[in-house]
């Protein structure tokens, strides 16, 4: 046992460390108040209490139950008072970004889902009055948005353009955060942080040279604007030749002990295929002589 | 002896041959046409286009071996993959990949979601494992800590090698599969394989008469319906991955354990958040390892060690469990 | 083209007190009945255990998930060696023209095919879908040592089949014509099996030079069959199995256990089938020296076995060797090495211990051993995979078989004591024309009835040596 206390004191450290952040588990001042853009009715409600079995009792347990993990730190009962001091936009924003044992659910749930999940969680306080962001903040740019996206091969970066068009008339759009994202087979892998547009609309990110494209280095790229508040969902998807020429290997390819017998080892092959044949030649020729010893006999019989 | 030759395989399902003759025949000829839907097919329907040139829209699909191309839409049969279909589909594997699948220790606290998910999944019983978590403990003087265990889905295979029936095989995509149609019940793949990561019907399965009603096609990617006197084994949830989603365990986990994804991608995606990683950067950054070496396994698993870790180390006294010093 | 028929061995005066005395046990008396019903009731109960195991499934036996290979796989390499006797008497010691061999020959034949041919049953009582045996050609992947093994089992039971029925060709010729009493049936089985033979020469010829081919074959043969079982272990990475000496390890226990058996085999037929003339103390003698023999090469391996991964200790081979040694395997490792090993091996060193009635005890018990030994060599390294067996219920943690696993077990004894009994009782068990020449040599070297210019290449199997 005595490996134990060399374990449990740094443990006491760590869990007192993790104790006294999650008190104080700062949300940055412009996503507190933010507010869910619809109302939570009973039907979003509904749907909120889908995606918390789904992602949150596993941990949380069932909200007002007590029966969450017992886990270090303890996961706090979404039910209890102390929770339910969080605003709208804090839960959001800890749903969203998560920290420490609790994962981030900002790739798992949409904005809206996570909302769905809020309005489910206040049906456990009675004294909870929603407060719905006003429509005029919806679409802060009036007028449409586009990006474009091209590959500089000289610089080998790539360039995303974010222009807008407002009254009749186009100009970029300074400022914009942009990310850029490559499809990969269960989810897009984003490249690089997010960058901001110059006043010129442009942003430039390095080409991945070395992430694997397909035969001749494409990838598929997706450019999307962070703000989806500002600028509602704006993105741009083409494919370009920024990555690393990939031919894939089949692992079946080569001859192997574990490969099927088409592609079995030659020298196995070989080595078994004569060893049958030698051992079984000799045993039909053996079989002959016997029949031989028949033969002999029956051609005395027939003399005599 | 050869893979065509699966045509050939008595439906093996010794209660009800008499009843299911007929069907096995059926099944046979809607195998015909499976086999020539896409070669054959492609062939006669592009005659047929040449004929019915403009008095069809064209549409564009997606053939087996993953080609878009376009037929009329009136030369559109549908086909249900019966399971000799299934059966090559799952022989062959998906081209241009290899699954691999990256566990952070770090973060597992022996929920067992990841057990429990991949059982009902699979029909299993709570002590049939296609994946497990194990408490270890690496040295008298270092923390123990939870590990979970599905199969290695090694590139060097040795239960693979040992197989006298090619039920057991290595796919063009690296997943290791089992034939229960095939498997004779020899158990030599579980003494082959160093990381215990089999198991073996040992009694009819726990769905077996549901089996019997419903007569369900057998899919090698899903190993359902499960069959008694045969091995059974983590599929790296083939099924799943063959529509884009990933395996059931890695879902399952809350503790965002699992990351699964392409190597030939360099990418991969963890359950629990979907966040998309580099695979050569988490694995650089996190010193990540692979079970056994020395064994010369290759295995498709690389774990992420514990260090840092979010969760208590387990205590030695665990119930159930047997602490045992690892090798 | 054959101008005369050669009688000088049926001329041969001794001829029919010989044939008298080694035809004299054959036939289906009411004792061969009442054992044959007897073992026939044995099989039957057996046959139900694997009935019920059929139904059931394995889960009636105590393998689980860890120990998936227990006492079948150790029966099947126990039967396998068992069968390698017939190799070492006719191949080897044959090769090497021992003359005395010559009435034990047969009966070491009996053996070999009796267990070989049991052997491939016994492996598919561990199969969990013996439906499907047909599979293994069908779909056989040459890669997998199960299709070596399946291959090369069936080769040596031809084999060894052909060895025990060329030698016996001139017998069955002698026979029926000096077995009035038997059945008409086996009249008939006799006259289809002396093929017409008529003791020419050029027969005589033929015969000698097929065995003689035979005599070749065999020895790659039955190596490769042992070597190719030792290798069902030696391929899987795990500890205890992982041994780069288990071919000839496994070759030469299975001589030892080999011996055994044939010493058991020739005391039973020694006093029942009254042959002491023919099977003599000295042949015992000369088997308890094999048998030493034998015994000391296998004891050298077993000292390579242990000792070499004992000084490393690498971390799996120390829990290996530790439960074999001091932990819940030892009595029986220690009961096993000493008891079927060394004990013996001392006992051997004197001749008053291979005297027919002690030599015969002490193969018991090298034979019980040698059982117990395979035993040890599958189970333990089961027990100890490289990872932890965790969140199981008790009772798949260690091996513990069952009974309807034991009787499934027993039931390949019973049925090779089947083979041994209807081999023994419908042919003689030690060779009558063999016989007759070797006493012919003692007196005349002359008159022997084989014409020596034709055979001048077979001069060691058919060398004079007088024992």
């Amino acid at each position: 046992m005595r490996w134990s206390l060399h374990l449990i004191l740094p443990f006491l450290t760590f869990n007192f460390l993790q104790l006294n952040g999650q008190e104080n588990w700062e949300v940055p001042e412009e996503r507190q108040g933010r507010l869910s853009p619809f109302e939570f009715s009973d039907s979003i409600q509904q749907q909120g209490s889908i995606h918390y079995s789904v992602n949150c009792a596993s941990c949380h347990g069932t909200p007002g139950q007590g029966n969450f993990e017992r886990l270090d730190p303890l996961p706090v009962d979404p039910a209890t008072a102390e929770f339910q001091e969080n605003t709208d936009g804090e839960i959001f924003y800890k749903v969203s970004e998560g920290r420490g044992l609790m994962p981030s659910f900002k790739n798992v749930l949409s904005a809206q889902e996570i909302w769905e999940v809020v309005g489910y969680l206040r049906t456990y306080n009675a004294d909870y009055v929603q407060e719905v962001r006003p429509t005029a903040e919806l679409s802060a740019y009036g007028g449409t948005v586009e990006l474009l996206m091209a590959h500089l091969t000289d610089q080998n970066k790539i360039q995303v353009v974010a222009k807008g068009t407002r009254h009749g008339e186009t100009q970029p759009i300074e400022a914009a955060e942009v990310a850029l994202r490559v499809k990969r087979y269960f989810g897009d892998l984003q490249l690089d942080e997010t960058k901001f547009t110059n006043p010129q609309g442009i942003v430039e990110f390095d080409a991945p040279q070395e992430l694997p494209g397909d035969e001749s280095g494409h990838l598929e790229l997706t450019a999307h604007l962070v703000n989806q508040e500002m600028f509602g969902i704006t993105q741009v998807d083409t494919t370009l030749a920024v990555g690393q020429a990939f031919v894939p290997v089949s692992l079946t390819r080569d001859r192997a002990m574990w490969n099927v017998v088409q592609k079995a080892p030659i020298w196995l092959l070989l080595a078994y295929t004569l060893s049958v044949l030698i051992a079984w030649g000799i045993i039909f020729y053996i079989l002959f002589q016997i029949k031989k010893i028949f033969d002999i006999g029956a051609e005395l019989e027939s003399k005599s | 002896m050869s893979e065509e030759s699966n045509n050939k395989v008595p439906d093996n399902r010794n209660q009800n041959e008499g009843r299911k003759s007929r069907r096995d025949f059926l099944k046979n000829v809607g195998l015909f046409g499976a086999a020539t839907a896409a070669g054959a097919g492609a062939i006669y329907s592009g005659y047929k286009y040449e004929q019915n040139k403009g008095s069809s829209e064209m549409v564009r699909v997606l053939t087996e071996d993953n080609r878009l191309v376009m037929i009329p839409r009136d030369q559109i049969q549908t086909v249900t993959l019966d399971q000799d279909a299934l059966q090559k589909r799952g022989r062959e594997g998906l081209e241009g990949h290899r699954w691999v699948m990256v566990i952070d220790l770090a973060k597992c606290r022996n929920a067992r979601k990841c057990v429990d998910a991949c059982q009902s999944a699979h029909h299993l019983r709570p002590h049939e494992y296609h994946i497990t978590t194990l408490v270890m403990k690496d040295a008298p003087n270092t923390a123990p800590y939870f590990m979970p265990k599905p199969c290695q889905h090694c590139d060097n295979p040795p239960c693979v090698s040992v197989c006298p029936v090619n039920a057991t095989f290595k796919r063009q995509d690296g997943i290791v599969l089992i034939d229960n149609e095939r498997c004779i019940g020899c158990r030599f793949c579980i003494s082959a394989c160093p990381y215990s990561a089999r198991m073996f019907h040992w009694q009819e399965p726990v769905m077996a008469d549901t089996y019997e009603e419903e007569q369900p096609d057998y899919d090698v990617e899903l190993n359902v319906p499960q069959r008694k006197g045969t091995i059974s084994k983590c599929l790296f949830s083939a099924d799943l991955v063959r529509v884009g989603q990933l395996p059931y365990c890695v879902t399952a986990c809350p503790n965002g354990v699992f990351y699964f994804g392409d190597e030939n991608q360099d990418a991969v995606t963890n359950g629990t958040t979907k966040e998309t990683v580099r695979l050569s950067q988490l694995l650089k950054q996190n010193a990540g390892y692979r079970l056994m070496p020395e064994l010369g396994t290759k295995p498709r698993v690389y774990y992420l060690p514990p260090k840092n870790r979010l969760f208590d180390a387990p205590d030695e006294d665990m119930t159930g469990t047997q602490i045992q010093e690892t090798v | 083209m054959y101008k005369y028929t050669d009688t000088s061995i049926t001329d041969n005066p001794k001829l029919d007190k010989i044939a008298k005395d080694l035809l004299q046990p054959v036939g289906l008396n009411i004792r061969f009945h009442i054992w044959m019903g007897l073992l026939t009731l044995g099989l039957m109960a057996c046959l139900y255990a694997y009935w019920i195991q059929l139904n059931e499934g394995l889960i009636v036996t105590g393998l689980r998930d860890h120990v998936s290979w227990g006492m079948y796989l150790a029966n099947f390499v126990f039967f396998v060696a068992a069968s390698l006797i017939g190799m070492l008497i006719s191949g080897i010691l044959g090769l090497l023209g021992q003359e005395w061999i010559k009435p034990i020959a047969r009966i070491a034949e009996i053996i070999a095919v009796a267990f070989a041919a049991v052997a491939g049953m016994v492996i598919v009582s561990d199969m969990g879908r013996p439906d499907r045996l047909p599979y293994v050609f069908m779909y056989g992947r040459i890669q997998s040592p199960i299709l070596w093994d399946v291959t090369v089992v069936t080769t040596y039971m031809v084999i060894s089949l052909l060895l025990w029925f060329i030698p016996m060709i001139p017998d069955m010729a002698i026979a029926k014509s000096r077995m009035d009493h038997c059945p008409k049936w086996l009249s008939f089985v006799y006259n289809i099996l002396s093929l017409k033979w008529t003791h020419h020469p050029e027969q005589y010829k033929i015969l000698f030079k097929a065995t003689r081919i035979l005599f070749i074959l065999v020895v790659p043969t039955a190596f490769a069959i042992h070597t190719v079982t030792s290798w069902l272990f030696a391929v899987n990475p795990r500890a205890g199995w992982d041994s780069t000496i288990f071919g000839p390890y496994f070759l030469t226990g299975a001589f030892v256990a080999g011996s055994a058996g044939l010493i058991m085999a020739m005391y039973f037929f020694r006093n029942n089938y009254r042959l002491k003339a023919y099977i003599t103390t000295e042949h015992f003698n000369k088997m308890g020296k094999l048998l030493f023999l034998t015994g000391l090469i296998y004891l050298y391996f077993n000292i390579n076995e242990y000792i070499v991964p004992g000084y490393k200790l690498k971390t799996a081979d120390a829990i290996h060797l530790k439960e074999l040694l001091t932990g819940h395997f030892a009595p029986l490792f220690w009961s096993v090495q000493i008891g079927g090993l060394i004990i013996p091996l001392i006992l051997l060193l004197f001749k008053r211990f291979r005297q027919p009635g002690i030599l015969t005890i002490i193969a018991v018990f090298v034979f019980i051993a040698s059982w117990f030994k395979r035993y040890l060599i599958v189970v333990p390294t089961m027990e100890h995979p490289y990872l932890p067996k965790q969140f199981l219920p008790q009772e798949w943690m260690l091996y513990q078989p069952t009974l309807i696993e034991t009787a499934i077990t027993i039931a390949p004894f019973i049925l090779v004591l089947m083979i041994i009994t209807v081999l023994s009782k419908l042919f003689p068990v030690v060779p009558i024309w063999e016989m007759a020449e070797l006493g012919e040599q003692h007196e005349a070297h002359e008159t022997h009835p084989i014409d020596e210019s034709s055979l001048s290449d077979e001069t060691d199997i058919k060398s004079h040596s007088d024992e």
